[in-house]
């Protein structure tokens, strides 16, 4: 199997999943409303007597919450009746993995682009319909920011999506793992609760307080490798049409 | 030149064998009927051909490749059968236009002309189609393909008696005009005489014969005649199939080349000929007697 | 604590992952979807481009000024008269001639209120000092109006102080993770508030325990 093959395959598997996959942009949209709305309540605020209070807004919930749509939008894909649709024609384990790696970085663009936009649309709205006083905008002005900003919103979505498929491929690997891995996950939980350690801040830090880009950068698609080898691994063997 | 090749295929789903210690191969360009009961292992044996599964043990070569997993087994051939899994937003037409993508030999005017033939409207989705016409339209998908290797797995599922037949007819002829390797499994063996050139048959996972149609057709007579007579006579022989047919008379099956033809006739006995279908049936009866056995 | 907002937070995300889950079996129309993306598509483009023809009035961004000497300091001292006068933000000027005066506050909070006898008859002299805060460089003193004092027959209302609600937009934390925003400012540059009110000896005063009322002088 060539690379020139391999790339034919995963470019007619892309777009045909594009089409395939569009009714998850219902899902993103819905999600994202209804992030917005939660966003109205403001994602912090501050009071004193002195200056009353002073509610501070930012999309910081919408991405929240599209990184949890992208998670579970990739665990389906991984999923029959999403599997099934794909052996009809040309494809098999590597170009299949190829292709769901690239649709899930269309889809993790599209979803960290809106994400973004409508934290224009909360200032909008909140301008408009509330009563409050705006002291600032606190905008971005250097391009650059904006742009590795966004470019990381869109490598965090991806990150999540991955993370999800490698869930949902080891589910459908071993059935065990339905079980197994939600368990480990809140087992880590309560021990971290109880031990009052900082292993999920510092997880968290990692990844989200690293201020250079070119860090964040290769940690996210250090990640997402990872996550796809896991899969790709995994679900070698997997049948379909069972 | 071999397209297909299997040798000592085994493939086991839990505990059960569904094939067991396979091995047949099949020629370039030959239409091949799969024919066995239900469970004997014929659509397991196609999805491993087709890549869909994956062999327990010994060789699969399709197109000299192990098909499971493999890209260019995937593109030149194609499985077939009534239960496609085809997404319910997209219609007919789209579909239609995504095989003509993925598919390099795909024929579009074959796809549209059978489309419009058999009254398909271009905005339906797959999934509201009644039984008979979804196994229409995959078959126009089969055939449209023009995949070097073909599987049909009971592709006529739920057609009624006379699109079966017109849909055999394009299959012959769009085989004739563009020669492919194609299996059809199927029940109705009776209606595909005309169209099969080989046969292979399956009982229980294994290989019971593969012979090319017209030996088939040869393979065994019915004798009829008296019982004793004709139970004396054949002692000692495979007796495929035996029933009463009338006070002291016996219609016995029998391998033609178990027996000389002028001999039964001297005995006085009834020669008949027995169908491709009916020796299929026979030879994978289940027991002496068969069903009648249940009414006794 | 930790523990709840964690379990706080795994349902809510539970509760999303579900919605999605099932949004994403449900097969709308193809049509029907493609009408939508496309209208949030374009709610989303015009409202980004709303935004930055929308006349926001952007505070000037100003370095963190808490130096200085506490105004507190003054008043302990009583040296209320070295005060700057920059720091008066509002002065009321009353006479009142009866011997009793309620002091009300709405919000059942006031600032430090420091309460000066005076000799002269019927003085009733309120001033409010104010050293502006600092959140995020923006002075939001610039913003506030301040306490709304209205003397009527008996009572002094102190009125709408911790009243008044603002805005500041953030932006999203991949953009903070790369410059200097912090969602929550780690330093404010603390601001203070005094009223101070400068009384006749012969007017009684009433006010409460609870009030930050403290006489000078003692």
């Amino acid at each position: 199997m060539s690379f020139a093959e391999l790339g034919k395959a995963v470019r007619k598997q892309f777009f045909y999943k594009f089409k395939l996959f569009f009714g998850l942009f219902y899902s993103l949209i819905i999600t994202q409303a209804i992030a917005i709305v939660f966003s109205f309540n403001g994602t912090g605020s501050i009071s004193s007597g002195q200056i009353g209070q002073i509610h501070f807004y930012s999309a910081d919930i919408v991405l929240v919450f599209t990184f949890g749509w992208a998670f579970i939008s990739a665990l389906q894909l991984t999923t029959k009746p999403f599997r099934d649709n794909e052996y009809l024609f040309v494809f098999n384990r590597l170009s299949s993995h190829l292709s769901n790696l690239l649709f899930l970085l269309a889809l993790s663009f599209i979803g960290g682009l809106s994400a973004y936009l409508s934290g224009y649309l909360l200032k909008v709205a909140v301008y408009m319909f509330f009563d409050f006083q705006l002291i600032g905008t606190n905008d971005i002005t250097s391009p650059a920011v904006v742009v590795a900003g966004i470019i990381t919103i869109v490598l965090y979505i991806w990150m999540f999506a991955s993370l999800g498929y490698m869930v949902g491929s080891l589910v459908q690997f071993q059935k065990v793992f339905a079980i197994l891995i939600p368990s480990i996950i809140i087992g880590c939980l309560i021990l971290v609760a109880l031990s009052e350690s900082e292993a999920i801040i510092r997880i968290g830090k990692f990844y989200f307080f690293e201020s250079s880009f070119l860090l964040v950068f290769i940690k996210t698609t250090a990640t997402v490798c990872l996550c796809f080898l896991i899969s790709a691994v995994s679900t070698n063997h997997l049948e379909v049409r069972k | 030149m071999e397209v297909i090749h299997c040798e000592n295929v085994t493939k086991l789903q839990g505990k059960a064998k569904a094939l067991d210690q396979l091995s047949f191969s099949i020629k370039e360009n030959t239409i091949t009927g799969l024919i066995g009961r239900n469970g004997a292992g014929k659509t397991t044996l196609l999805k491993i051909l087709g890549g869909l599964w994956r062999e327990t043990s010994g060789e699969v070569k399709v197109l000299s490749r192990r098909p499971f997993n493999s890209l260019y087994v995937s593109e030149n051939s194609i499985y077939i059968d009534d239960a496609f899994h085809f997404p319910s937003h997209l219609n007919l037409k789209e579909i239609l236009r995504e095989g003509e993508r993925f598919y390099p030999n795909w024929n579009r005017t074959l796809a549209e002309r059978l489309f419009d033939y058999f009254e398909f409207h271009p905005k339906q989705t797959h999934a509201n189609l009644s039984k008979g016409k979804r196994s229409t339209f995959n078959m126009i998908i089969g055939l449209a393909s023009r995949c070097k290797v073909t599987l049909y797995d009971e592709p006529t599922a739920g057609m009624d008696r006379a699109v079966r037949k017109e849909m055999y007819r394009v299959l012959l002829k769009d085989y004739l005009e563009y020669p492919r390797t194609i299996i059809i499994s199927s029940h109705y063996l009776e209606e595909l005489e005309d169209l099969l050139e080989d046969v292979l048959l399956l009982d229980n996972g294994k290989k019971v014969l593969h012979l090319p149609m017209d030996e088939l057709k040869e393979f065994a007579v019915g004798l009829t005649g008296r019982s004793e007579v004709l139970l004396q006579w054949l002692r000692g022989k495979t007796i495929l199939h035996q029933q009463n047919a009338g006070p002291n008379e016996l219609y016995a099956v029998v391998k033609k080349e178990d027996i000389s033809l002028p001999e039964a006739q001297r005995l006085g006995m009834t020669i008949s000929p027995v169908s491709s279908s009916d020796v299929c049936v026979y030879i994978t009866d289940r027991g002496q007697g068969g069903i009648d056995r249940v009414f006794r | 604590m930790i523990v709840v907002s964690v379990i706080v937070y795994l349902l809510i995300f539970i509760v999303i992952f579900a919605a999605a889950f099932a949004l994403n079996k449900l097969q709308a129309k193809g049509g029907f979807i493609k009408a939508l993306f496309f209208s949030y598509a374009g709610l989303l483009i015009i409202s980004s481009v709303v935004y930055f023809v929308l006349p926001l009035e952007q505070a000037e961004k100003a370095a963190i000024k808490s130096d200085g000497p506490s105004l507190y300091h003054y008043f302990e001292t009583g040296q209320t008269d070295k005060i700057d006068p920059a720091f008066i933000k509002k002065q009321w000027d009353f006479t009142y001639e009866g011997k009793e005066l309620q002091l009300i506050d709405n919000h059942n909070n006031l600032p430090m209120t420091y309460v000066e006898k005076s000799a002269e008859e019927n003085l009733l002299e309120i001033t409010y000092y104010e050293k502006p805060t600092y959140i995020d460089g923006y002075n939001i003193s610039a913003y506030t109006e301040g306490p709304n004092i209205t003397l009527s027959a008996d009572s002094l209302m102190i009125a709408d102080y911790w009243n008044e609600e603002h805005a500041i937009f953030k932006p999203e934390f991949p953009f903070r993770q790369f410059s200097d925003i912090r969602l929550m400012p780690d330093e404010w540059g603390h601001g203070e508030d005094i009223i101070h009110i400068r009384i006749s000896e012969d007017i009684q005063l009433q006010y409460e325990e609870w009030q930050n009322i403290y006489l000078m002088g003692e």
